[in-house]
């Protein structure tokens, strides 16, 4: 490899470039080294501080398609088009002080939203509203986070926050409008020990959907809302086009430990803990909460990583486990208009295991780089409900390989690559008695499961090309991504353009 | 690591201590207190239900032996409704019917691990 980046360092008669452009910073803030442990920078502020040596600022539109043949996910649609704004920035302030901040707006249209009426449905499964007509969904999304690290002494102190804000909306029978908030806050501290930092981190989450269904036509709704509850069994009572008026509401705190090597290269270790319990509210009912989903994650991650100015490589392996508990409420006759719970029931429960290695390996001179990131990862789903019973679940493997390269001069910054995976599934259950399921539901379920379950192989190969201008650099980027399966064609295509700095 | 996965797989059965489930005794009354020996409810009507007001799932609704039955049915607040023919303690055969309980105002609650309930029942003929 050194040989081949000789020969490729002759034949471009190229010299080193000045190392406080945004090309140079740019070619220190993307290599597959640092990527390979980025785990321990993911929600820690304090961690931030030693994540970079240069600042680079960034802001970019873009613009991102997607399409199916059929749906990979029937609540996600079978297509997108979505443009979006792009704001973010890493700032070191001297010797003892780091800023990040970003800022970012979305808007676009999911084609063929179905049996989903609800935003943020992978954070509120399985207790969504959701219809068998559904369609076109329009979606803005609003988000902001910053956060400060500074050092006194032998203690680095760091905090964080973030808000997001989601709208979207159908004008179309059934018409669902969403408005979802959420917002962040993260305390952490690390305690420099020698070559490491030790720290620790604590934080809050608050979260709150307001969802309407409305049916226009006067001929009446062309559909019924159902209020699921998991695997197929839905809250009956209050299915139906009268209650389509729900609240959730959820507070979580999490708190992690982390230990990373102050100058980048040794050991990095992370063990992190959240929980976030989220109700959902019938407005008709006087804001009942009618389920309780309660998500606890725990994960863990180990990494090493070794770097000198020609090869550097990092080893990293993480794992996680999520269990989610649904309880269902009981709820009285209402007779008096009150809507009391009388008691709870654990109904839903499922457990979700991950797991990954990653190992990459990155040679470069002074203008070019090739780093190679072969990596495998597991999952296995488990999904109970419990009167009447039903169980569905899946393992499958991931292995996958990357390869990229950067040339880099003054006046550009090359960057092209591919990735490729394979999902195999290695384990299947599908246990959904029919008996007490909705035929229309089951048949979704059914697919969602195979379409799940089966195997496929994707090929994500892209480019990016950054010029030098002025004091930073305008970049444009493509990605393109294409899987391979039984169900026909699906694609997906990523363009950008910023200016870094 | 080792700790987490442990913990997972160990998780990986359903795990609930709580009961769900509730073993109703049911007690028939006619207005005159007479005995009935033996009341097989006719399942063939289309007024006939046990059923769970907020899961809407519905049961089978017992023989009764001696003015009693029992069921076992996962807790909540249920709606039941019924005909049939009885066999009194004299032997004779008379037609009642329970419909007292088959709105949601007048639901029965079944949330603890044993619940003991009176219904009313009254003579068709």
């Amino acid at each position: 490899m050194r040989r081949l980046l000789s020969i490729l360092s002759i034949a471009s008669a190229l010299v080193s470039f000045a190392d406080d452009s945004a090309n140079y910073r740019t070619w220190e803030h993307s290599q597959a080294t640092d990527q390979a442990v980025d785990f321990v920078y993911g929600k820690s502020s304090v961690n931030r501080f030693w994540q970079y040596s240069s600042s680079l600022s960034e802001i970019s539109a873009g613009y991102q398609m997607r399409r199916e043949d059929q749906a990979a996910e029937t609540w996600n649609g079978d297509g997108l088009d979505q443009g979006y704004f792009d704001a973010q920035a890493y700032v070191r302030m001297g010797k003892n002080g780091v800023a990040y901040a970003g800022a970012g707006y979305e808007y676009g249209e999911q084609r063929n939203v179905v049996w989903n009426s609800t935003a943020d449905y992978e954070m509120l499964y399985p207790y969504i509203l959701a219809d068998s007509v559904g369609g076109d969904l329009r979606r803005e999304q609003y988000h902001f986070y910053g956060g400060f690290a500074h050092r006194g002494g032998e203690w680095v102190y760091g905090l964080s926050g973030s808000y997001r804000a989601v709208h979207s909306y159908r004008q179309v029978d059934p018409r669902p409008r969403n408005m979802a908030t959420d917002l962040e806050f993260e305390l952490s501290a690390a305690r420099i020990l020698g070559r490491y930092a030790l720290g620790v981190a604590a934080g809050a989450r608050f979260y709150k959907q307001v969802l309407d269904v409305e049916y226009f036509s006067q001929t009446g709704a062309n559909s019924t809302q159902f209020q699921m509850t998991g695997l197929g069994q839905t809250y009956r009572r209050f299915d139906g086009v009268t209650y389509t008026e729900t609240r959730h509401k959820g507070f979580g705190f999490n708190g992690e430990v982390s230990l990373l090597p102050t100058d980048g290269n040794g050991l990095f270790a992370l063990a992190r803990f959240s929980q976030l319990k989220m109700d959902r509210q019938i407005h008709e009912l006087n804001e009942a909460p009618i389920t309780r989903l309660w998500t606890h994650r725990l994960s863990a991650a180990l990494g090493i990583k070794r770097q000198t100015e020609a090869f550097g490589h990092a080893l990293a392996l993480e794992g996680a486990y999520e269990r989610r508990q649904g309880e269902e409420a009981v709820v009285d006759n209402g007779y008096l208009g009150s809507y009391e719970i009388l008691d709870r029931h654990t109904l839903y429960d499922s457990h979700r295991y991950e797991g990954s290695l990653k190992w990459a390996l990155q040679w470069q001179n002074d203008c070019h780089r090739v780093s190679i990131v072969p990596q495998v990862t597991a999952m296995r789903l488990v999904e109970q409900y419990i009167e009447p019973w039903a169980e569905m679940k899946r393992t499958e493997v991931l292995p996958g390989l990357l390869i990229d390269y950067q040339h880099a001069t003054d006046a550009w910054l090359f960057q092209i690559g591919a990735q490729g995976s394979w999902r195999k599934n290695l384990d299947t259950d599908f246990s959904v008695p029919a008996r007490h399921v909705e035929q229309e539901i089951l048949a979704k379920l059914s697919y969602d499961h195979e379409r799940a379950t089966a195997d496929a192989v994707l090929i994500r190969p892209y480019a990016m090309a950054q010029r030098a201008v002025g004091q930073g650099a305008v970049f444009l980027k493509a990605e393109y991504q294409r899987v391979f399966s039984d169900y026909g064609l699906n694609h997906a295509l990523h363009i950008s353009i910023g200016y870094r700095f | 690591m080792g700790v987490m996965l442990a913990w997972g797989l160990a998780g990986c059965d359903v795990d609930h201590d709580e009961n769900i489930y509730c073993e109703a005794e049911i007690a028939l009354q006619l207005p005159d207190n007479a005995q009935i020996a033996l009341l097989r409810p006719d399942t063939d009507l289309e007024g006939t239900f046990f059923r769970n007001l907020n899961t809407q799932i519905e049961y089978t609704i017992p023989t009764f032996v001696n003015n009693r039955a029992t069921a076992r049915v996962q807790k909540g607040i249920y709606l039941i409704a019924f005909e049939g023919e009885a066999v009194m303690a004299d032997g004779t055969v008379r037609s009642v019917r329970l419909a007292d309980y088959s709105v949601t105002r007048e639901a029965i609650y079944l949330l603890g691990d044993y619940e003991s309930v009176t219904l009313n029942l009254s003579y068709l003929q």
